[in-house]
């Protein structure tokens, strides 16, 4: 929230724009955007684990899959069982 | 998505398998070297299938030796790795790049002139008309400019009243629309004489105003005056007018011809030759040798444009000539039969010479001389045909 000033505030700027705070998408069961990501901390087809600036995203599910990796968004599919995170704060 | 496929497959992309223990390690320095990973799946602890760009794929090599993994090949795909496949065969992407030049410039020009809605002119007197301003077979089709050449020819031409160009592929069609002479109208007012319009024997004459020169039974000539436009009064002396008179003439025309009962007659035998032709403009390639093994044949000549769709017409034509072959047999007529056949044979003459057929019946008188000789017939066929004859001529 610090790194949301006032003038983004006014403009109506997306907070993931201007900080690197993660934004996650979750379309369906099956598709998880993460934009604004870190680092892949562990990856096996029934666990993910995905780390960002605020924490580490877990998904457990079956058959995962890292479709699309670029430098900072990354999108997992597969059957997806459920989803937590660890705030570092 | 589809478009990111599109990009990857122009680019070209390379299955890769690495097999390792560090994996997310790999991956992670992946990310911060900002390598592009698509479809990035596990097929179990140590082994993950991926697919990434042809352009970092030496990258990902050194990073796999840092990481200590495996990098393994699967497969190749996208258009940089076609090429590369394919480029023995250099040859051959030449040639179908100079055929689809070639069939680009070949539309370019025009190949087919095709004629409508003529009815005296022929095809060939109107193409020749049309090359004089400048539309041939093999002309740029871009230089031709439709509009003026046909305002042009509208222009210069009497005979044509209106004439259309159109520019459909490779195929110029012009419709023309013919117009007929309207006979001069001399004014009322104005001096005239009244002269023949063909050698024929006057049938009738009847003033109205002038001076006949001829009387009926007399045999004029084309051109001859038969009314002159001059009135002698006792009072007035002489005087010039507009000559007025409705003058018919019977024209006599007749043909005569002997045949014999016994004739050679040409009959088709049934035996066909078939002969191919390719002419590219006035170059030619005989398909076949030889001249026809018939001893007496007739020829058909067909010609065929090659053509693409409806429209574009190449310049090359398969020329098919077929030989039919004769014989000459001997055929008895009875006389019934060799007295139509030799008047039809004598109509078809004179209607060539005289178009009888444009006259009403009752202006015409048809006569028909049989003579029976001892080896043949002897037929004179003769028509009087009756026309107004007289034309008005401006004597100034």
């Amino acid at each position: 929230m610090k790194n949301y000033d006032k003038v983004s505030k006014f403009l109506e700027i997306p907070r993931e724009v201007v900080s690197n705070i993660p934004k996650i998408t979750i379309t369906g069961f099956d598709e998880i955007l993460i934009e604004n990501f870190k680092g892949i901390l562990e990856y096996e087809d029934f666990f993910t684990r995905i780390s960002t600036s605020l924490g580490n995203i877990n998904i457990n599910g079956f058959n995962l899959k890292l479709n699309q990796m670029t430098d900072d968004d990354i999108i997992v599919t597969g059957k997806i069982e459920n989803i937590d995170f660890e705030n570092k704060n | 998505m589809i478009l990111k496929l599109i990009f990857m497959f122009f680019a070209g992309y390379v299955n890769i398998v690495v097999e390792g223990f560090f994996i997310e390690r790999f991956l992670n320095i992946c990310r911060n070297k900002k390598i592009f990973i698509q479809d990035l799946q596990r097929e179990n602890n140590t082994y993950i299938k991926a697919k990434i760009l042809k352009s970092d794929f030496n990258e990902i090599v050194h990073i796999a030796k840092q990481t200590k993994c495996k990098v393994k090949i699967h497969k190749k795909s996208g258009i940089p790795f076609f090429i590369n496949r394919y480029r023995k065969r250099k040859i051959f992407a030449i040639a179908v790049l100079v055929i689809a030049i070639f069939i680009f410039t070949i539309t370019k020009f025009v190949w087919n002139i095709e004629v409508e809605g003529n009815e005296n002119l022929s095809k060939e007197e109107i193409i020749n008309i049309v090359k004089e301003y400048g539309i041939n077979v093999g002309k740029l089709k871009s230089k031709i400019d439709t509009q003026k050449i046909s305002n042009e020819i509208r222009l210069n031409r009497e005979d044509l009243s209106w004439i259309g160009i159109n520019i459909k592929g490779t195929n110029v069609i012009i419709t023309v629309e013919e117009s007929t002479k309207i006979p001069e109208i001399i004014d009322k007012n104005e001096i005239c004489d009244i002269i023949a319009s063909k050698d024929a024997v006057i049938s009738k004459i009847i003033v109205q105003n002038g001076t006949a020169k001829v009387k009926e039974g007399d045999k004029v000539k084309k051109g001859d005056v038969l009314v002159e436009g001059v009135m002698e009064g006792e009072h007035t002396g002489i005087r010039q007018v507009h000559a007025d008179a409705d003058v018919f003439g019977s024209i006599y025309c007749e043909k005569e011809k002997k045949e014999e009962f016994v004739q050679n007659v040409t009959v088709k035998t049934g035996n066909e030759q078939k002969k191919n032709e390719i002419c590219i403009n006035n170059f030619k390639i005989n398909l076949n040798k030889g001249v026809s093994k018939f001893k007496n044949y007739d020829t058909i000549v067909t010609n065929q444009k090659i053509k693409f769709f409806s429209n574009f017409y190449f310049p090359i034509e398969i020329k098919t000539t077929k030989y039919i072959e004769l014989t000459n047999e001997p055929k008895k007529y009875s006389e019934d039969e060799l007295k139509s056949k030799i008047e039809t044979e004598l109509e078809a003459e004179l209607e060539k010479e005289y178009e009888v057929s444009k006259y009403d019946e009752k202006n015409k008188n048809r006569n028909v001389d049989i003579q029976v000789e001892n080896d043949g017939l002897k037929v004179k066929l003769s028509y009087e045909l009756k026309e107004e004859i007289g034309i008005k001529r401006n004597l100034n």
